[in-house]
């Protein structure tokens, strides 16, 4: 169910549904330093309220951060790409669609136990004896 | 695989059997009649139910299709070729693909996918990802084509889950130290090794041996699968009844033996069962149920507690705790302030002393709450090994709560490298699925569901064990059950950093 949401949301925002942080940024995507400085969120902390922070010396020495070269004017505009895609408000309507989706799988599963428990009652199905050999 | 054609004809339909009660079942409920369904519908409908007799509780087994499904020779094995295929991609991916994290679809694959759903899965279908899992497939087809099927060593059989768990803490000690997550190629060479593990133990020992005492995720999905509301079952008082082969164990020409060496007729864990199918394919009294229960409560079902269950559910419990660490911004003045006192910046010799703190406080906490919750009657070991069962709803919750921020902070890293794999235009910029505000609420969601479940475990422990001393026994792992998801709650409220 988990599966199906996300990938429903991931098409979602493909077909446009981000398209706030793509004109926000504008960033260059044919050019090799800008490929390498998009792997420098592999140094980034993503704050609660959405902002970044550098994840200082150990991490730059992680082979991700050493693909950029340690520069940091190479990675400042990405930053500011993910500050405004990791930030803003609660979305109350994924966390209402997550519990739904739980709710319906619990619904669910004591459904099925209570429409099987019903055909026990009424005898429709045998609760022992060998199935034949 | 078994023949499923010959399976369904060997099988005739149970209402061709009279009923017989056996001395040892439960009272049954009596049929009773239905006011809006005609005799004739009642009786037409059962002639048309090929279906087992499967005790006195619902049994899955009783919806058809599902029942065909489980029996066809389809099954396990469409999931396993998809398995096989996906992780075939994956290794080629890893040891040969972009060498940068970001950019391999490989480890995207491994590590923002497959490693967040795994306990996820665990919950939801028990151990069924290990039937799935393309390792042991792989060796089944050697062993089927050159398998020397050697009886498991006794130590192995003795020994196995301490040799998980022994392999666990230093598959995760490893990670840190040579930065398996966090290169593609060390993603490689761990699946590498995992598959020479696999083949290894397969050509030499019979059935899945590497899987039942080896593989270092059969700990974590053998504790995990224990909360999962389905588990399959035998009919106890139908095999005293009827069978005297133990066709579920040892495999019949519908099947091949259990893989993990269990006897389903007898089993109360779902610790070691694949859900595979066999056993179901195999006997022939239509003995198995497939059962939805109440999650975890399994817990206060064990009858005999096992010291490596609760040790490694400690272990867990350390392992969450450093992984969110070095995830963390507070993480680096730590290491720094631990060189501080050994006088080294070798971050190997640092690592491994908070490594180290990071798995056995979890262990000694226990051990001192068991200490005070003791009573006459039992051990501190046996405390101990009988409460750290209730730990695992937590372990589980905050694994998934971790996992979480990878899954939806960076799920859209797999199809965006597997679109630049492909030659395709990806023009998102991030990889979020959501943002951590929102990631937040449903890891706390996530992390308040484990405690409650752990909580009532340990309730639920406490009044099974000691009966007359409940509140005594309970009061000192509560104590600890709450420090542990302040810990917890505590570090998801800090900034971490993404894996891609």
């Amino acid at each position: 169910m988990l599966l199906a949401l996300l990938l429903a949301y991931a098409l979602s925002m493909s077909a446009g549904g981000m398209d706030h942080t793509m004109s926000d940024t504008a960033l260059p995507h044919d050019g090799a330093a800008a490929d390498l400085a998009a792997s420098s969120t592999g140094g980034q902390m993503v704050m609660p309220d959405g902002s970044t922070m550098d994840m200082g010396e150990h991490q730059a020495e992680s082979p991700a951060a050493a693909a950029i070269g340690g520069d940091p004017a190479a990675s400042a505009p990405v930053e500011g790409a993910h500050e405004m895609a990791m930030g803003g408000a609660i979305n109350w309507y994924v966390i209402g669609g997550v519990l739904a989706l739980i709710a319906a799988g619990i619904a669910l599963a004591a459904g099925l136990n209570e429409h099987l428990e019903r055909r026990m009652a009424m005898g429709m199905l045998v609760t022992e004896g060998a199935c034949g050999e | 695989m078994s023949n499923g054609k010959r399976n369904r004809n060997r099988h005739k339909p149970v209402t061709s059997v009279p009923p017989s009660r056996s001395a040892t079942a439960e009272p049954l409920v009596e049929p009773q009649p239905r006011p809006d369904l005609r005799p004739a519908d009642d009786l037409r409908l059962a002639e048309v139910i090929p279906l087992p007799p499967s005790g006195d509780r619902p049994n899955l087994l009783h919806l058809r299709p599902l029942n065909a499904f489980l029996r066809s020779r389809w099954y396990p094995g469409v999931f396993q070729i998809a398995g096989v295929l996906v992780f075939a991609f994956v290794m080629i991916e890893t040891l040969f693909g972009p060498s940068t994290v970001h950019d391999n679809a490989g480890s995207a694959i491994v590590w923002i996918l497959w490693w967040p759903l795994l306990p996820l899965s665990y919950f939801m279908l028990a151990r069924f990802w290990c039937t799935v899992c393309p390792f042991p497939v792989v060796g089944d087809l050697l062993q089927r084509l050159a398998g020397l099927r050697l009886p498991m060593p006794a130590f192995l059989k003795k020994y196995g889950l301490w040799i998980i768990d022994a392999w666990f803490i230093g598959i995760t000690w490893a990670d840190h130290v040579f930065g398996i997550v966090e290169s593609p190629r060390g993603t490689g060479y761990l699946l590498l090794m995992i598959l020479a593990g696999v083949l290894t133990l397969s050509l030499v020992f019979e059935r899945r041996t590497f899987c039942r005492s080896v593989c270092f995720l059969g700990g974590l999905s053998g504790n995990y699968s224990m909360t999962s509301p389905l588990a399959l079952r035998a009919n106890q008082a139908n095999c005293k009844d009827k069978c005297r082969d133990l066709w579920c164990a040892k495999g019949s020409e519908r099947a091949a033996a259990c893989p993990m060496f269990e006897t389903p007729r007898t089993m109360q864990t779902n610790r070691e069962c694949n859900l595979c199918g066999n056993c179901i394919k195999s006997c022939p009294h239509g003995s198995l149920r497939l059962e939805i229960r109440k999650p975890t409560s399994e817990f206060w079902h064990i009858k005999r507690a096992r010291i490596e269950v609760a040790f490694l559910a400690m272990i867990l419990v350390g392992v969450v705790i450093i992984q969110n660490l070095t995830m963390l911004s507070v993480w680096q003045p730590l290491l720094d302030r631990v060189a501080g006192l050994t006088g080294s910046t070798n971050f190997t010799l640092n690592f491994t002393i908070v490594f180290t703190i990071a798995m056995v406080l979890p262990l000694a906490a226990l051990a001192l709450a068991s200490r005070f919750s003791r009573g006459n009657d039992e051990t501190t070991v046996q405390n101990f090994a009988r409460f750290g069962y209730a730990i695992i709803p937590l372990d589980l919750a905050a694994h998934m709560a971790h996992n979480l921020f990878h899954l939806l902070g960076e799920g859209l890293a797999v199809p965006r490298t597997l679109a630049l794999l492909f030659g395709l235009q990806w023009t998102l910029v991030g990889d979020e699925l959501l943002n951590t505000p929102t990631i937040q609420v449903l890891q706390y969601l996530m992390l308040g569901a484990g405690a409650v479940a752990t909580v009532y475990a340990a309730y639920r422990i406490a009044r099974r064990g000691g009966q007359t001393r409940t509140v005594r026994a309970l009061v000192p792992h509560l104590f600890l059950i709450c420090l542990l998801i302040a810990v917890n709650a505590y570090m998801f409220t800090l900034p971490m950093s993404h894996r891609a």
